[in-house]
């Protein structure tokens, strides 16, 4: 177990998509390992912490960001994803006008965060469509194709089950490090890419 | 209702205050005939008379400090009786703790309070005109039959359950009925503002209205009100233009009253504006158990909710009670109106500073050119044809004070206003560049001004360093002099030892005194001309002492000028700031003309 301010590198992570797609449960899901108790629409920003390992063997502490979803707050909302190098864009695959609005919300991310963040696309509620496959709304080869066009990562998660989410964080935090890391490098010294990544990897990640 | 009633009242405290009967209304004040007069419910006389009584003797200015929230109306009447002593009171933690735990206003006050302060009376009288029915209930109900899009019923029911979910009213099946009226006060709310719809945090207010005022209809009244007398109609509109300013005055108000807190936040690289976004626009009743939201006096004055934030700031708990230190930090909490005005034109300010980093002009450093689109904060827009900037008024400016109760007159207007629509004022960008150019060549104008106070600086100080200098080298002559007349004491003192030595030793019957004579006289003469130098010396040092002493005067001086150069550049820097400021603030009102805030 990791102690909560034993960490190498501290990345702020957005929740942003739609309201009602379940933001806050996927966040209450992978930090408390419950739903809540009592479930309330999030108003303006609220934010957690967690910290895990690595298999890089480096730990990361994820600050995540819940955002309030609805539309006009949003030139409000998008003052908190500064400095962001990653997000989960959530929609509901029972709604498909959610998924629709994910390309905006992309291009809300990628014009108010940091320019390489990595976004993470997540289908939730996936619960649904197993207990009735009528429900499902969005085809999940619709969304890995659009995944995969803009260069987004892609998982399909139900925060009531918990299938999933901490997956979708796992691999979230993985190619954050991975990206940082490689721009690390190539500050550090553009001409030696190579050997330096095996060395500052193992000097930084002394734990 | 004159000076009299309150001499009356400030030795011995009116009889129902004494009542433990708190949750009725004393009927023994006999003023009901006075408050008819006035126009005033003939329900709350009592209440009727004692408000205006407060508000005319100033005390709405108490009931926006901070003692206020925690306040039994009894309390705050009696504060009033007594408010000569009111000062003295406020700092006894146990009165404070008293009135905390009584729970505030107690429940039939409140909704009489809350009605009067926010002259909610006027805006349901005008409806009622307009929807030509006879009471404000039916108003409600013709408001509700009117027709709204199914996206709208759906956009709002999908927070309806989502509010206090786990409250008795709303709760499960008996909540049933609760969010029926949830639904229903907030559907008429978007029926009535057409153009503010509905905004996310509307749903926790009318939640909290409708648990304190019990009735839908009361709620929604209470709402429409705070909408339109305390301007959320703003802080709510598509795009919230108000946000960002009452959050700036919050976060001003607690880096003023709570620096620890904020610096604390400071140091952890969190703003305090991020947490603040839903206590406005929930006016606390988001992080505040509801109950204790109703405890406040009135319902939407800022200044009250900036006290409130009791969750937020983490206020020290005693065994789950708020304890004497969490009163402390309450107290501090000194919310004056001057202050939130003071801020507003703070963030005026602030959103001319964004303007004008948004454009270059010829000899300003390359690096200081933002990025071309830059995301603007809201509330600020590029025009199309990109010749200005669209800053939307309602972003900038609000009132700040809370209607009188009973003095606002509802002017007649249309039954579904321009509410919401974005008062556009367009910022030129020629005149962004004037202005830029001009504040450049001001700064200039003072970096080259304080540049020749610092060389003044400078010179007087390199002087002083030369001054310094010689005055360390007379230090070292004067010790040397002081080790050379020692030597010579001790010399002199040899030389009369010798002769001592001489002149006794030598006896008038010894034949050989020619030699000891000659060298007793050799050494007077030493000694003669030892004792000249000596007094030479002397002369010399207390000369070399008066230039020394000169020099020490002049090193003095050189100091209290330097001193004086570097207060000159100081009230020059201030004078400069000020002036700038003004030249901004002349600018704000130049460039963004804005209307005086008309709340009818």
């Amino acid at each position: 177990m990791i102690g909560e301010e034993d960490y190498d590198h501290l990345y702020k992570l957005v929740l942003v998509g739609d309201a009602t797609v379940g933001k806050t449960h996927i966040l209450s899901r992978y930090i408390k390992g419950t739903l809540p108790k009592a479930p309330t629409a999030t108003i303006g920003v609220e934010f957690a912490t967690r910290t895990v390992s690595l298999d890089a063997g480096c730990a990361v502490k994820a600050q995540i960001w819940d955002t309030a979803g609805q539309e006009r707050y949003r030139a409000i909302t998008s003052a908190h994803y500064r400095r962001a190098v990653g997000a989960l864009l959530v929609y509901d695959i029972t709604k498909p006008a959610t998924f629709k609005s994910c390309q905006r919300w992309m291009e809300e991310l990628r014009s108010n965060a940091e320019p390489d963040i990595v976004i993470m696309l997540v289908g939730n509620k996936v619960d649904l469509a197993e207990k009735n496959p009528g429900d499902r709304q969005v085809d999940f080869d619709a969304a890995a194709d659009f995944a995969s066009q803009q260069g987004l990562l892609f998982e399909e998660a139900s925060a009531v089950t918990g299938a999933n989410i901490k997956l979708c964080f796992d691999k979230l935090l993985k190619e954050i490090y991975n990206t940082t890391q490689h721009r690390r490098d190539r500050e550090d010294d553009p001409t030696n890419n190579f050997q330096l990544q095996g060395r500052s990897s193992q000097t930084e990640c002394a734990c | 209702m004159g000076q009299g009633a309150v001499q009356a009242t400030v030795d011995e405290t009116p009889a129902f205050l004494g009542t433990e009967a708190t949750d009725s209304l004393p009927e023994a004040c006999g003023v009901a005939e006075d408050a008819k007069e006035r126009g005033s419910e003939p329900s709350q006389p009592s209440l009727r008379r004692y408000s205006v009584h407060l508000l005319e003797h100033g005390a709405a200015e108490l009931l926006r400090t901070c003692f206020c929230p925690w306040a039994n109306l009894r309390d705050i009447l009696y504060a009033d009786a007594v408010c000569k002593r009111w000062h003295q009171l406020s700092r006894e933690e146990q009165w404070m703790e008293m009135s905390i735990l009584h729970g505030g206003v107690t429940a039939s006050l409140r909704r009489a309070l809350w009605r009067h302060l926010s002259a909610v009376q006027n805006i349901e009288q005008r409806y009622q005109r307009e929807l030509g029915v006879a009471s404000a209930r039916e108003a409600f109900e013709a408001l509700l039959k009117k027709p709204l899009s199914q996206a709208k019923i759906s956009e709002i029911e999908r927070d309806v359950h989502r509010t206090y979910p786990s409250h008795e009213r709303f709760e499960g099946q008996e909540g049933a009925k609760g969010r029926a009226e949830l639904q229903e006060v907030l559907q008429a709310t978007v029926i009535a503002e057409p153009n503010v719809g509905y905004c996310q945090g509307m749903n926790f207010v009318a939640a909290t209205l409708l648990i304190h005022l019990g009735s839908a209809s009361d709620a929604f009244w209470m709402l429409l009100a705070l909408l339109e007398s305390y301007h959320y109609k703003f802080v709510f509109a598509p795009g919230v233009p108000l946000l960002p300013l009452r959050v700036f005055q919050f976060a001003g108000v607690v880096q003023r009253c709570l620096p620890r807190l904020w610096r604390h936040l400071r140091e952890d690289g969190h703003s305090l504006e991020i947490f603040a976004h839903q206590c406005v626009l929930t006016l606390f009743s988001y992080s505040l158990e509801c109950r204790l939201a109703g405890i406040s006096g009135g319902p939407a004055d800022i200044s009250h909710h900036l006290h409130q934030c009791k969750k937020h700031l983490r206020l020290p708990r005693h065994n789950g009670q708020l304890g004497p230190a969490a009163f402390r930090v309450l107290l501090r909490f000194d919310v004056g109106l001057g202050s939130l005005e003071e801020l507003e034109s703070g963030f005026q300010l602030q959103r001319l500073e964004v303007l004008l980093s948004q454009v270059s002009v010829p000899g300003e450093h390359d690096a200081q050119v933002p990025a071309v689109d830059e995301p603007l904060p809201a509330g600020l827009e590029r025009s199309s044809s990109r010749n200005c900037f669209l800053v939307d008024g309602n972003s900038l400016r609000s009132e700040n004070l809370p209607p009188r109760g009973g003095t606002v007159v509802g002017s007649p207007s249309t039954l579904l206003n321009q509410a919401g629509t974005k008062e556009a004022l367009h910022v030129n960008l020629a005149e962004l560049k004037e202005l830029k150019v001009e504040l450049l060549q001001f700064d200039e104008q003072t970096q080259f001004d304080v540049k020749e106070f610092r060389r003044r600086i400078a010179e007087a100080d390199k002087e002083l360093l030369g001054l310094l200098r010689s005055s360390a080298e007379f230090r070292m002559e004067v010790e040397d002099a002081e080790s050379a007349w020692k030597n010579k004491q001790a010399y002199r003192k040899a030389l009369m030892d010798a002769v001592q030595v001489a002149v006794d030793s030598a006896r008038p019957s010894e034949p050989m005194e020619a030699a000891p004579q000659e060298l007793v006289a050799d050494c007077r003469e030493k000694l003669q001309r030892l004792q000249i130098e000596i007094l030479e010396d002397e002369r010399r040092r207390q000369a070399r002492l008066a230039e020394f002493n000169e020099l020490c005067e002049d090193i003095a001086e050189l100091k209290e000028v330097k001193q004086r150069s570097m207060l000159q550049l100081q009230s020059f820097l201030e004078l400069r700031d000020q002036q700038r400021q003004g030249r901004l603030k002349n600018a704000v009102a130049q460039l963004m003309p804005l209307a005086p805030v008309d709340l009818n």
